[in-house]
């Protein structure tokens, strides 16, 4: 590694801009004053008295050591940073910490990787969380270009040293480096010692430091399981020392993290296909599935399905987890219920007997979807759906569509919408007419629901519906719906209505929305057109259908009334006729030989006549659409 | 240290002594000594909290650290009402290797202070200010205003970090968090959990649950306020976390009630409580009753097997395994029996005495008038049922498998001598209680003549200590017992501004921190 | 509404349960207002003190003799401004001076009675509740396709007056003939330093430069609005020295919100029960009762008299048998009344129609949550 030293740093990020180049020696005095004012500044303000300065400087230290080169940086910004590492404030160790990880290139190549350690390592042992965070992220990116001897030198005795310091913060940060050397040791018995120090940092009795070896063992056993012919038996033997001291931590902030180990533990023994330990660990999933404290069970339950599908090999495991998945869902916490009713799906694609699924399942599905706790309920329903896939149709129609059509009605409609935006997969297995007579009612009753966020949610589903259920469908069914939400007291449902029919358009086509909703848009009586809120939205949808329906419907039936509109008494109108002109124009040039007379004869002229408006907001959106149309007009 | 040593004699007292005029703002609120002992805080009125270290460690001597403005007043022009900056609460976390961290509260805000030395550095040589000026071709702003004349060429290699030089040497307290907008009421408690990660809030009528690195976030764990306030009978009066187990807490109730959560069960805890409540017939129920059973103030024993509550007349001591009545009732200040009513006049029936714990939780303090407080050593009979912490809250669910073990052997090794009593005890709380004989005439403790409670075989001694000048004079002479007794017989003068409310008791030795109006007293046994 | 809490136990009152919540916010002004009113001695020797003296923060010192031209560049500004607020982010100092000086020149030529054409959607009090302001606007339409007609009190009490403010000053400047924005009690030196808009432009700008050209550009608001003749628009109520519109007219409005006199009570009265006028609990301006109105609308030949003002549960009240409503803006007032927010839509034919709405979800707030929040997972 001790090739000729490069004078100049190895790959030096381009992305550090910087006004000086270190080439400026031979300009003239004042230039390479005025080039190097900034630098002297910027390095001055390393130690400004007012912290917001020091911060600033302290994220363009890349700048500094770029502009210092190598040498200058490892024997002089690098123990200047190591004093500052010592006394300064928070905010400013957490972007030097920052800065750090990414410092090898500055400081001459991996090969002086090892002068960062001292000082990302006393920035380990940092009071403030966020400053220990971003010392071990930069000490696992350094570790990343460090040599095998490099790494046994220096990173090793680095975690040590953490690990035995008698403060829990240096002994948190150690638990995050592990990570970097586990894969890279190939010596066992060096092996055996780092996982003998990471069970010593387990035996711990600050919480913070168990949560800290809680958090990292699965990253760490995915690791090896990733290599798998790494780790010896030897090595799983304080693996699972650790993972007892954790499953048995009466801290519950310790204890529920033994989840995510067990999953990982799991993972590594079914890569090896070895299934020697099954047993115990499905005896340690059940009792952390039952454990005392729900905030335990809860995880558990957040990753049921992930926990049942280490043991999907063989069906007797699986068959131990059904009763303990049935308790959770009877559990008395609700979060806990909550958790569980996503996991139903997932968790009975394991289930190869389908009577479990109908005799077990099912009921406890029912149970949920009664569920006195509404976000018990919503949960269930958004993911349940699934279900449909492992049962065929006659099980479907009589056993799951009754809860279905039930939660259909639920009272509270995140409920109905969660079930509305996943009835795909019902509709392909049992179809769509089973559905439709309740499904329809859900409808209507969550587009008039009191609150307009539950009504704009409804909307945003028709599109989805409308290509599911199809056109002879929705036009029996929905297309009066979709109309009356143009009439709104809300503004927004308004807008969200207009944007509907243009989705809708998109999905049946151009001669459907002539005949669907055009005709009726147009034939609206005169009595509601005194409203100006009323001729805003038709003024609106009709200008928002233009780029999606056929030139001579635009030119026959849209432009005809929008021209009607230009001299509107409001203002308002006569300056969104305006804005709608442009809109037309930019559709209409597309065949200009057809409609270049049209353009000149009636929209121009119209507009020209809008910039002359009285009102001073008519004036400038009327020649804003004319430059637009002049300019399409010119190329 | 042996602790079963009491002989408590006055150490140190801080705060300007003139009797005369005492400013509202110097008032002590609060007083706390941290995990090791080693430094002690107190918080004021004025909103000040003031740091006291160590400074001998053979005898108990205290010196000033620092001080610091932790809360101010605010016009919450949200609600338009004054909030206090009376400091209400001060608890330590547990120590760093170079800073100290301690929570404060008042009445609506809580802070978390980070306490550290830091050292005040001068920049003594840096780039811009060495005398060194620039081409200044249209600079706007002329940085170097300040400095030399010397024009000097500056090139790269002359470019230099910054010096500096050592000056000077403060200690800094600067707001680390602030956990604020989460209280409609005003806040009593604050208390960190055993997984040092989260605390808990309580204020009238809620308890919020905190993580400390996350300000802006409370998950509101228990509300005990009504849909219809009129209805409103009971507030909460004060809260606690278990010293060892993460998922219990405790609360206290305007109507002498103490409610045990387990977070274990369910993560609201409004409900499934275990109750700790004291039968009182009716029929010995006077118009003050209601008013003197209210609770100020409950501490978990520093081993987690006890729980002391302080009213206005009584301190009680519960084991936590049994919730029907208290293993002891102290009487305080039997004399005030007859005087409630000047009390009520005079709004001192609604002080709130706190109730402490000696670190090995054997013995419990607290306060009364004319300065006096009482240290009750070894009330706290241990080896009665041996089993650890039974947190039963239904009575089908089978006592908690996995029982604290190292709670109770803790218990065995620490049992101080002198009140050393293994065999079985009939223990009987009725409310006779430990003091004195229940006939008014404040009889003396000296000498141990043993009141005559039926505890057979137990001399109950009550130390009262008075935290004011006297306490100077006395150290010379008298012993412990006779002081005692002196300090009891007010006869009708009681001075009842000057009460002892808030005190704080050193973890590892019998020395105490007592503050007495705008005075900080230590006494100490060492 | 049971917010009034009478504390069951007999706790001494540095214990007393909780503060004495005022059920009425409105009263609340008042009890408040006599605090701000006898502090008003000592804020008059503030005044003296040079800055704070009115017209001190030097934006109306250039101010032209026409009407403010909206050039490109104007306009490419005011959106650019528009657009950033519309995040609630504040404009910087410099900033919020050009806008200032801009709008002197816009509201400096409009009447005290500010005609105002058909369709118009009429908005009440929004305090600095700038989330709220943006639902309003979700619900009403957004400004210019929607006319709009704001009756004072956008600062005060909210997290946001700032924005708030800056935000319906810059649309106005904008779109001039879309948006009005009247004049509030709130609209004052003293109201705003009690009640936390002063304290807020000094968190978030480090000095009171921001409060000091805000406070001046409130001189300039028109104090009272006319809605094609017909609807008589103003923040409080009427004011004895008042009969005819003609009278506000003559008003010379460019000054402080006075403490007694037309101009004050045009902002701080209240309908009532009671008939004829009466002392207000607010301490300022007057209450007056049906026969009054109905006076007041006959001699005027109007068909309603719109004000804000006051905080009512579905966010607008009826009074006076339909002469006088009540319409409040400002959903959840305080964060804490559970109150809705209503606005009313007027069409061509002075139809009128109520959009009542609940508060917006709003980010950045310390949330107290009955939900298991994820740090406990």
């Amino acid at each position: 590694m001790s090739g000729a030293r490069s004078t100049t740093a190895g790959a030096v990020p381009s992305a550090a801009t910087t006004s000086t180049t270190s080439t400026t020696s031979n300009s003239k005095d004042s230039d390479s004053n005025e080039s190097l004012y900034p630098l002297a500044l910027l390095m001055d303000e390393l130690k400004h008295d007012d912290i917001a300065n020091r911060v600033e400087a302290m994220k363009k230290l890349d700048t500094i050591a770029l502009a210092l080169g190598p040498e200058r940086t490892r024997n002089e910004l690098i123990p200047f940073l190591t004093e500052v590492a010592q006394d300064d404030e928070d905010e400013v160790f957490a972007v030097l910490a920052e800065q750090l990880g990414k410092f090898v290139p500055y400081i001459g190549g991996p090969q002086y990787a090892t002068i960062l350690l001292p000082v990302l390592e006393i920035l380990a042992s940092a009071e403030e969380t966020l400053v220990r965070e971003k010392a071990v992220d930069s000490l696992n990116n350094v570790a990343q270009e460090l040599s095998q001897e490099q790494l046994f030198s220096d990173f090793v005795p680095l975690i040590e040293h953490l690990a035995t310091a008698d403060w829990f913060s240096s002994k948190v940060s150690a638990c995050g480096l592990f990570k970097s050397v586990i894969v890279r040791i190939k010596d066992d018995s060096l092996r055996k010692n780092i996982l003998a120090l990471y069970l010593q940092l387990a035996q711990d009795d600050t919480p913070m430091v168990k949560r800290a070896v809680g958090k990292n063992l699965p990253i760490l056993i995915d690791l090896l399981t990733q290599n798998l012919g790494l780790s010896t038996d030897e090595d799983w033997d304080y693996i699972s020392n650790i993972f007892q001291k954790i499953i048995n931590d009466n801290q519950d902030s310790v204890k529920f993290l033994a989840v995510d180990c067990l999953i990982s533990i799991l993972k590594f023994f079914n890569a090896k296909g070895d299934e020697s330990h099954t047993q115990d660990l499905l005896n340690s999933a059940v009792k952390l599935i039952g454990d005392e404290a729900w905030r335990v069970r809860y995880m558990a339950a957040d990753r049921f399905s992930d926990l049942a599908s280490q043991f999907s090999s063989n069906q007797a495991y699986i068959d131990e987890l059904v009763q303990p998945f049935l308790n959770l869902c009877e559990d008395n916490e609700g979060d806990v219920r909550e958790a569980v009713a996503k996991q139903v799906s997932g968790f009975a694609k394991f289930l190869n007997d389908p009577s479990i699924i109908l005799n077990k399942i099912l009921p406890a599905v029912q149970n949920l979807s009664m569920d006195e706790s509404e976000t018990v309920r919503s949960a269930l329903a958004s993911k349940i759906t699934n279900i449909v896939l492992l049962l065929n149709k006659d099980q479907v129609i009589n056993n799951f569509l009754p809860i279905l059509l039930n939660m259909l009605r639920d009272e509270f409609p995140d409920v109905r919408l969660n079930i509305i935006a996943s009835l795909k997969v019902v509709n392909d297995v049992i179809g769509i007419e089973l559905l439709s007579d309740s499904l329809l009612p859900a409808i209507t009753e969550l587009a008039k629901d009191v609150n307009w966020r539950v009504r704009m949610a409804i909307i945003e589903y028709i599109p989805i519906l409308a290509e599911q259920l199809g056109m002879q469908f929705f036009d029996q069914q929905l297309s009066d719906l979709c109309l009356s939400w143009l009439w709104d007291t809300v503004y927004s449902i308004r807008e969200a209505a207009v944007n509907n029919l243009k989705r809708l358009t998109e999905i049946f086509g151009s001669d459907w929305c002539r005949d669907e909703i055009i005709s009726r848009l147009l034939k609206f009586d005169l009595q509601l057109l005194e409203n100006f809120v009323s001729r805003f939205t038709i003024l609106s949808a009709l200008t928002t259908l233009v780029p999606v329906v056929s030139l001579d419907v635009v030119t026959e039936q849209l432009l005809p009334f929008i021209s009607h509109l230009a001299d509107d008494g409001v203002p308002n109108i006569r300056f969104n006729v305006a804005k709608s002109y442009a809109v037309i124009v930019k559709v209409l040039i597309k065949d200009e030989a057809k409609y270049d007379a049209l353009i000149k004869n009636t929209i121009l002229p119209s507009l020209q006549t809008l910039c002359q408006d009285e009102d001073v907001d008519v004036k400038y959106f009327a020649k804003k659409s004319l430059a637009e149309c002049q300019e399409l007009l010119k190329n | 240290m042996a602790q079963n040593n009491f002989d408590f004699k006055f150490s140190q007292c801080f705060g300007d002594k003139a009797d005369i005029v005492v400013t509202e703002a110097d008032l002590i609120t609060a007083v706390e000594f941290d995990y090791t002992g080693n430094y002690l805080a107190t918080g004021d009125k004025g909103g000040r909290v003031v740091l006291f270290e160590r400074s001998n460690s053979r005898h108990c001597e205290y010196k000033f650290l620092t001080e610091f403005q932790s809360h101010d007043a605010e016009f919450d022009y949200l609600k338009s009402l004054e909030i206090e900056e009376k400091i209400n609460e001060i608890k330590w976390l547990r120590p760093t290797q170079r800073s100290h961290f301690l929570l404060s509260t008042n009445d609506k805000t809580i802070k978390l202070w980070k306490v550290y030395e830091k050292n005040i550095k001068l920049v003594s040589q840096n780039n811009l200010t060495e005398g060194v000026t620039f081409a200044k071709k249209g600079k706007p702003d002329n940085h170097n205003s300040r400095g030399g004349s010397v024009r000097a060429v500056l090139s790269l290699q002359s470019l230099k970090l910054p010096q500096l030089s050592q000056h000077d040497k403060i200690i800094a307290a600067t707001p680390k968090r602030i956990y604020s907008n989460a209280h409609t009421y005003h806040i009593n408690s604050i208390s960190l959990n055993s997984d040092q990660e989260t605390f808990l809030s309580a204020d009238d009528l809620r308890i919020n649950l905190w993580n400390l690195d996350i300000p802006d976030q409370s998950f509101n764990i228990v509300d005990i306020k009504p849909t219809n306030m009129e209805e409103l009978t009971e507030v909460i009066t004060s809260a606690e976390f278990h010293p060892q187990e993460c998922n219990l807490f405790m609360y206290s109730s305007s109507k002498g009630t103490i409610k045990l959560c387990d977070m274990r069960q369910n993560s609201l805890c409004d409900n499934k409580t275990k109750t700790f409540e004291e039968y009182l017939d009716p029929i010995n129920h006077n118009f003050f009753t209601e008013i003197t059973s209210s609770i100020s103030d409950i501490k978990f024993s520093p081993n987690g097997r006890y729980i002391a509550s302080r009213d206005y007349l009584t301190v009680k001591i519960w084991d936590v395994n049994m919730d029907n009545k208290p293993l002891k009732t102290i009487n305080i200040h039997e004399q005030l029996k007859e005087r409630l009513s000047d009390t009520y006049e005079n709004d001192a029936i609604f002080d709130k005495f706190e109730v402490n714990f000696s670190g090995d939780s054997s013995s419990v303090m607290t306060g009364s008038y004319n300065n006096n407080f009482m240290i009750y050593p070894n009330v706290v009979t241990s080896g009665d049922n041996d089993n650890g912490i039974v947190k039963t809250f239904d009575e089908h669910n089978a006592p908690n498998s996995n029982s604290n073990k190292n709670i109770h052997n803790s218990i065995q090794n620490k049992d101080s001598s002198s009140s050393g009593n293994s065999h079985k005890r009939r223990s009987n709380g009725r409310n006779t209680g430990m003091v004195g004989s229940s006939n008014s005439s404040r009889s003396s403790i000296a000498g141990g003549e043993g009141a005559n409670s039926e505890d057979s075989g137990t001399e109950m001694n009550e130390i009262v200590l008075q935290a004011d000048k006297t306490a100077f004079r006395n150290k010379r002479y008298g012993s412990l017992a006779q002081r005692s007794a002196r300090n009891k017989d007010w006869g009708d003068d009681i001075d009842f501004k000057k009460n002892i409310l808030h005190f704080s008791w050193h973890p590892r030795e019998n020395s105490i921190a007592v503050a007495a109006t705008n005075n900080l007293f230590i006494f100490s046994a060492l | 509404m049971d917010m009034e809490i009478d504390d069951p136990m007999h706790g001494s009152d540095e214990d007393q349960l909780s503060p004495t919540l005022d059920e009425d916010m409105n009263s609340d002004d008042g009890k408040n207002n006599t605090k701000a009113r006898s502090n008003d001695e000592d804020t008059d020797e503030e005044l003296e003190d040079f800055n704070f003296k009115p017209g001190s923060s030097g934006i109306a010192d250039h101010k032209s003799s026409k009407p403010l031209k909206l050039t490109n560049t104007n306009i490419n500004q005011l959106d650019q401004w528009i657009e950033h607020l519309s995040k609630c982010e504040p404009l910087s100092e410099d900033d919020v001076a050009r806008l200032c000086k801009m709008a002197v020149d816009v509201l400096q030529f409009e009447e005290n009675v500010k005609p105002i054409n058909v369709p118009v959607t009429i908005c009440g009090d929004v305090h600095g509740q700038f989330h709220d302001l943006l639902e309003l606007f979700k619900i009403g339409g957004p400004c210019p396709d929607t006319n709009y007609l704001f009756m004072g009190d956008y600062v005060d009490r909210g997290y946001y007056s700032v924005e708030t403010v800056s935000y319906l000053v810059a649309m106005k400047v904008r779109y001039p003939h879309r948006i009005t924005i009247l004049r509030g009690n709130h609209e004052s030196r003293q109201i705003t330093q009690v009640y936390g808009f002063y304290d807020e432009c000094l968190r978030k700008y480090g000095s009171a430069n921001v409060w000091k050209m805000f406070t001046d550009l409130f001189d300039y608001f028109p104090v009272t609005a006319l809605v094609d003749n017909k609807i008589f628009c103003l923040h409080g109520g009427l004011s004895p020295m008042i009969e005819t519109i003609d009278q506000v007219r003559d008003l010379n409005r460019i000054q402080e919100v006075p403490h007694e006199g037309p101009m004050c009570d045009l902002l701080w009265s209240d309908p009532d029960d009671r008939g004829g006028w009466g002392i207000s609990p607010r301490g300022a301006g007057f209450t007056f009762g049906q026969d009054i109105s109905e006076q007041f609308n006959h001699t005027n030949d109007l068909s309603l008299i719109a004000r804000a003002h006051q905080l009512v549960m579905e966010g607008y009240s009826w009074s006076h048998q339909q002469n006088v409503v009540t319409i409040f803006s400002a959903p959840n007032y305080c964060y804490r009344c559970g109150n809705q927010a209503a606005i009313m839509e007027v069409d061509e034919n002075h139809n009128r129609q109520f959009l009542q709405y609940d508060p917006s979800v709003r980010p950045g707030e310390p949330t107290v949550t009955r939900k298991t929040p994820d740090y406990f997972l």
